[in-house]
């Protein structure tokens, strides 16, 4: 069991329920990803990786009765490069609960957002024009593709 | 030597780039769905809008049906006055020809209409903590400004924010 006052290591996943209508789709980068309100909280909650894994639990556990939700990761690592705090915040029902704690004016959210990784993307419960535009793209690249 | 480009060029939108000019309420739909009582239903048309207008308002509408904890940790109910002031926004800046924006919840209990195309990333905030209109500029810059101007700032990107 990992303690509440032991250091985070920079290369924790920090994961982050994400609802399906916070999922947008970035024109720009061509990809669905999550808004950046995701992740406005000054104390934001997280769920840390290595808790996880100490539990012997795969992150998708993180979702357990959240069938319409995605899972979005960052590393302690980055958010910390972002003047932010990672802090264990164990609860009773889930002792992997951590917070990231700091200022999150609009330019580090967006930042956030456009790093994440989806760990888990819920395409069932994606809202109708992302799913179409995510479909469309890959549409797009298969016919990019080279034929074999 | 090409012909010199007016800076207003990009800043001034199209003649047909006019925001939704004529939104009407139509009789009242009272037999709509299984409602035998009640207050008077009306349904808003705006003909001239940009097709995604209605969808836009509906999912407006969806977002206040959003419970206590919606975002799977402590968020709050959108507010009805932030869905509103977004509707609002939205009929300002639905020019035909523009593409359709994101609507997203905010835990606070706001709405964020938002467009990621054209190298722009642009955020309008309906909401207590933030409100306020963000643009992020991939070719460069940032700027932030009041609600009060998100219009015709949507404007003034305009040609950038076509739809394909």
């Amino acid at each position: 069991m990992i303690p509440e006052d032991a250091p985070v290591p920079g290369d924790t996943s920090l994961l982050r329920r994400v609802h399906p209508s916070e999922i947008v789709w970035d024109d720009n980068d061509g990809c669905p990803r999550p808004g950046s309100g995701v992740f406005k909280d000054p104390e934001m909650s997280v769920h840390l990786g290595d808790v996880l894994q100490d539990e012997d639990r795969a992150p998708e556990t993180v979702l357990a009765g959240k069938p319409t939700y995605s899972l979005v990761s960052l590393t302690a690592a980055f958010v910390e490069s972002e003047q932010q705090e990672v802090r264990r915040r164990p609860i009773d029902e889930d002792q992997s609960h951590g917070e990231v704690c700091g200022e999150k004016p609009r330019g580090r959210c967006r930042l956030f957002a456009r790093t994440a990784e989806f760990v888990v993307l819920e395409t069932n419960s994606l809202k109708p024009e992302v799913l179409a535009k995510m479909q469309s793209a890959a549409a797009d690249g298969e016919d990019a593709a080279p034929a074999a | 030597m090409g012909a010199a480009v007016s800076p207003l060029v990009a800043i001034v939108p199209p003649p047909e780039a006019a925001p939704v000019r004529s939104a009407r309420i139509e009789a009242p739909a009272r037999q709509a769905g299984d409602r035998t009582e009640g207050p008077d239903v009306y349904k808003v048309i705006a003909p001239d809008a940009s097709p995604w207008y209605g969808a836009a308002l509906n999912q407006i509408s969806g977002l206040t049906a959003l419970a206590v904890g919606w975002n799977g940790y402590d968020a709050r109910e959108i507010k009805a006055d932030f869905a509103i002031d977004a509707a609002t926004f939205l009929t300002r800046v639905a020019f035909p020809g523009i593409a359709a924006p994101s609507i997203t919840p905010l835990a606070d209990g706001g709405v964020q209409v938002e467009w990621h195309r054209g190298g722009l990333d642009i955020e309008v905030a309906f909401s207590d903590e933030d409100p306020g209109v963000y643009i992020a500029d991939r070719e460069g810059g940032e700027t932030e400004l009041p609600l009060s101007e998100a219009a015709s700032a949507i404007a003034s990107y305009w040609p950038r924010l076509q739809g394909s």
